[in-house]
């Protein structure tokens, strides 16, 4: 997953993709409740667990442009 | 005593020969002071062991191809500068390229599987190539505002 975010940050000037080696990172990994690794958040979002491949992380990426829901 | 062993940096060697354009490296650590000084924030526990093996590592893969330009930048010392590039974590690896778009930040010691992806990200950057095709540089064009990715990794 690492290398795939890396990949769409040189895709676009818009992603900032930062890799956290959790354990020397502690206080990150409790802010955000990593229990498993690989473990990746868009924009604080809920998150994806495991390698589950690139396409899924450009998914959630361009949902980023999707405006919300207006919930109707 | 180095990192990296005989057979780790000739491998490297072989891969980073086919790097087509140069790869900018910029390491962000603190200097571990010798000083003591009453009243200053001691840096994060882990964070300052990491940064020697951090530079270490870095440099000797960097030695491995004239294609790696790595630039050292020492919290301590351009505080500033150190901020913009890592924001609030140490130590920190920033990659660039010719045709990189974003921001690549790895924090922390890239060891066990996570040094492989330092690898392939280095010949990403160097291969002159895009990484997505263009139906999909087509759909990340349209993106208008920050997108901030996070991945947790650890060293397997």
């Amino acid at each position: 997953m690492a290398r795939a975010a890396f990949q769409l940050a040189m895709s676009s000037d818009k992603i900032t993709a930062d890799v956290f080696e959790a354990q020397e990172f502690p206080e990150l990994a409790q802010k955000y409740q990593v229990r498993g690794v690989p473990m990746t958040l868009v924009n604080d979002g809920a998150p994806i667990m495991g390698n589950v491949g690139g396409a899924k992380l450009l998914q959630a990426v361009l949902a980023t442009a999707t405006p919300p829901s207006s919930g109707a | 005593m180095a990192l990296l062993g005989d057979e780790d940096t000739k491998y490297l060697r072989e891969s980073f020969a086919e790097l087509r354009s140069d790869v900018s490296v910029t390491v962000v650590t603190r200097e571990r002071s010798r000083l003591v000084l009453v009243g200053a924030d001691a840096p994060p526990e882990g964070a300052e062991d990491a940064s020697a093996e951090v530079k270490q590592i870095i440099d000797e893969v960097a030695a491995t191809s004239e294609r790696i330009k790595v630039t050292h930048v020492d919290a301590a010392a351009d505080a500033e500068r150190a901020r913009t590039l890592a924001g609030e974590h140490l130590p920190a690896i920033v990659f660039g390229g010719a045709t990189s778009k974003g921001t690549l930040r790895y924090f922390g010691l890239p060891a066990g599987y996570e040094m492989s992806t330092l690898i392939a990200t280095l010949m990403d950057l160097g291969s002159g190539e895009d990484m997505v095709p263009a139906e999909i540089a087509g759909e990340l064009a349209k993106l208008t505002a920050p997108v901030h990715v996070q991945v947790f990794v650890t060293p397997g």
